[in-house]
């Protein structure tokens, strides 16, 4: 398998706990700006996407026969309940990168917290996508206020539409790291007081999901759950590199001027 | 000799990609006042805003008046007095009030007294009683004086703080720096106020980009100011 | 300075600086008043006598007050207080403690004072019998929102257009108090009783907050330019 379009890293899969240092020059705090490269950014997206489609789509063709038979839309589980998973350990990951931030001051785990944080986002938005489709099927539509996941999912989506809010208001501020830390800090302690007034207070009136528990069933399951992650780190390593490179320039161009202020 | 007020090892500070400090080292002894000039964007003020404890830094050791930063901030509070570019008094009370506020917050023994005294000092005492919101820029400055004076700080840092003061308020702050450090008390002096150096600082630094140019006696480092202006 | 006595301090002071003037109560007020006069047209006050929606509507009148109270109590400009504050010699976290007990009283007299006006709109009345739980599901609310209004406030204040992203920050936040809250006291108007839940979950949501506060503040009010 290789890394959609990884451009610094043709030989693909680098594990993104144990990269290898950023030099110096790389590392600073100062703005990493994924929207000024949204139009690459959704082309990547969308290959990210199509490549998690084909590989469901793999995993789907080993689901049982009976599955099959209740229509394909429930197929969409194999690729929603691994995105929700995946997403909610990117939550923890981009809290717990936060407080090594704030812990540090490092630059490095600030922009491994904001790529985790914006991976996570896009994951959220796949993740509400599956459920409305599946609640579709299911129920008859698109929006359900009966379904307590799909609920938590959207607030979670507001909060981390939030935090990339946040990074991005604050682009040249030299507080980003920090605020945009303790943001992702609160958000995370946030969901599951989230999960339980929802489950408390809300107007969920059916279970929280339709359980259709075969052996086959599971077995499929856990291989999408298992592949799914992984795939994730790698766009994770994509938004983490391209935030480097934004950042990156933004040293460069700011020696330049330096070199000319000394220079005068 | 004492430990010096300010102890600064390598000191440096970035803004994103902006380097604002790069690697400072210097000291500041007590008894004495060291001015620090430059011009605009060279870090003056940020080293300042450091040294009070507002920023940190992210590189380099530094102690204040004797304690570590950023370890002991709150033991360092309590032993400096600093004038900013804010008067930082709320402006809907009056000055009295609002120096019984920032005395409070300090611990001061009798403030009452205290501030009656120093209100007599700078001229103030006519006004204390007015909301501050109502002050002119001289007087806002001269009451920020008081507010940094109030607990007797060891160590005065001051950002620009003859800005707006008439003649006689500049005699006055040159009077309090010399009688300060007279008393043992040490002072950091940021302002690209030469005649303030010349008449109040035993020693300049001249920050360039961020970096230290030039670290002397005043008077030398003013002549070489003056002098490279000349060429 | 003992933690105790920095916080102290700091309450007695910003309650001074308000009964100067009270901007920040008559800015809150005005908009609660604003905003329930608003809703009560939107919804037609004459039928919406769902306790429910009652709340609802009640909640998000505080709510939006109560965000107008978190900004005030650390705008950026000449008029902040809080470099001041920031140079005492205090640790931060009193600061935190003493700045949401502030905007906490703050808030509570804006909400009680808006409580009659909410009454008399909506020709309601408020149940002898659970009046202590009411006000107890209130009070949490409202401790835990200014533990996270002033914790976001610190740091959105100083940023230009902050105002608009503390409320895109602070309302998703905000949501299951704001659930607990409309619950409770939406069964309590309608005369039910809304069992341990909503005070529970408060609860929790008040620790965490104010937990996240203590812990996080000084990175918060640090590097104030």
């Amino acid at each position: 398998m290789n890394a959609p379009a990884d451009i610094s890293h043709p030989a693909g899969m680098p594990p993104p706990a144990g990269m290898p240092p950023d030099d110096p020059d790389a590392g600073d705090r100062g703005g990493a700006y994924p929207f000024a490269s949204a139009i690459p950014f959704a082309a990547h997206a969308a290959v990210a996407f199509a490549g998690v489609g084909w590989l469901d789509h793999l995993i789907a063709s080993l689901a049982p026969q009976a599955v099959k038979q209740i229509g394909t839309s429930y197929l969409i589980q194999y690729y929603h309940v691994p995105a929700a998973i995946s997403m909610y350990l990117f939550f923890l990951l981009c809290a717990v990168a936060g407080i090594v931030v704030l812990a540090t001051g490092s630059p490095v785990w600030d922009r491994r917290a904001h790529a985790l944080g914006l991976t996570a986002l896009l994951l959220n938005a796949i993740v509400l996508g599956t459920g409305m489709v599946w609640g579709k099927t299911a129920w008859g539509v698109w929006w359900d206020w009966a379904d307590p996941r799909l609920l938590t999912s959207a607030v979670a989506f507001l909060m981390y539409l939030g935090y990339s809010m946040l990074q991005d208001a604050l682009r040249d501020d030299p507080r980003r790291a920090k605020f945009a830390a303790i943001y992702g800090i609160v958000a995370l302690l946030n969901l599951p007081l989230v999960h339980y007034a929802i489950k408390w207070f809300g107007t969920a009136s059916h279970p929280a999901d339709v359980k259709m528990k075969t052996p086959e069933i599971s077995m499929t399951l856990s291989v999408a759950m298992s592949v799914f992650p992984v795939f994730w780190l790698l766009v994770y390593r994509w938004v983490h590199d391209r935030l480097a490179l934004a950042a990156r320039a933004e040293t460069v161009m700011a020696r330049l001027r330096r070199l000319e202020e000394d220079v005068r | 000799m004492s430990a010096p007020a300010v102890s600064a090892r390598g000191l440096a500070k970035r803004f994103g990609p902006r380097e604002a400090l790069r690697g400072l080292t210097f000291d500041a002894e007590p008894g004495r006042c060291l001015a620090v000039v430059g011009h605009n964007g060279s870090g003056k003020t940020t080293l300042l805003r450091i040294l009070a404890t507002l920023s940190r830094a992210d590189a380099g050791e530094l102690s204040v008046a004797g304690r570590s930063l950023p370890k002991e901030s709150v033991a360092v509070r309590a032993r400096i007095g600093v004038v900013l570019d804010d008067a930082l008094l709320p402006s809907d009370l009056s000055l009295a009030e609002g120096l019984r506020m920032h005395a409070d917050l300090h611990g001061v023994p009798s403030p009452e007294a205290r501030i009656a005294e120093l209100c007599e000092r700078f001229g103030l005492a006519p006004r204390q009683d007015d909301p501050v919101r109502t002050f002119s820029r001289g007087m806002l400055q001269r009451a920020a004086l008081c507010r940094a004076l109030l607990h007797a700080p060891e160590l005065l840092l001051l950002d620009e703080p003859s800005n707006g003061l008439d003649a006689s308020g500049t005699a006055l702050l040159d009077a309090e720096i010399r009688a300060h450090c007279a008393r043992g008390g040490a002072a950091v002096l940021v302002t690209h106020d030469l005649e303030r150096v010349a008449a109040c600082a035993d020693r300049a630094l001249h920050l360039r980009s961020g970096r230290i140019d030039a670290d002397g006696p005043a008077a030398d480092v003013i002549r070489a100011l003056r002098g490279g202006a000349a060429a | 300075m003992t933690g105790w006595r920095a916080f102290s301090t700091v309450v007695r002071w910003d309650v001074a600086r308000e009964m100067r003037r009270r901007s920040t109560l008559a800015a809150m007020a005005a908009t609660a008043l604003v905003v329930l006069f608003v809703l009560s047209f939107a919804v037609d006050a004459r039928r919406a006598d769902d306790p429910r929606i009652r709340a609802g509507l009640l909640w998000v009148t505080w709510i939006l007050a109560g965000a107008v109270g978190a900004e005030r109590a650390f705008r950026g400009g000449r008029d902040a207080m809080t470099d001041g504050f920031l140079l005492a010699p205090i640790p931060r976290a009193s600061l935190f403690w003493g700045r949401t007990v502030s905007t906490f009283l703050f808030t509570t007299a804006m909400s009680a004072l808006s409580i009659p006006v909410f009454l008399v709109l909506f020709d309601a009345s408020v149940p002898s019998a659970g009046l202590a739980w009411l006000a107890a599901v209130s009070l949490l609310a409202l401790l835990g929102m200014s533990a996270l209004g002033v914790l976001l406030a610190s740091m959105t204040s100083s940023v230009r257009g902050g105002d608009v992203l503390l409320r895109l920050l602070m309302l998703p936040v905000l949501l299951p108090a704001v659930a607990a809250a409309v619950t409770g006291t939406g069964q309590l108007l309608g005369g039910q009783d809304p069992g341990i839940r909503p005070a529970a979950l408060l609860l929790a949501f008040d620790l965490t907050f104010l937990g996240a506060g203590h812990l996080l503040f000084d990175h918060a009010a640090e590097d104030r330019t």
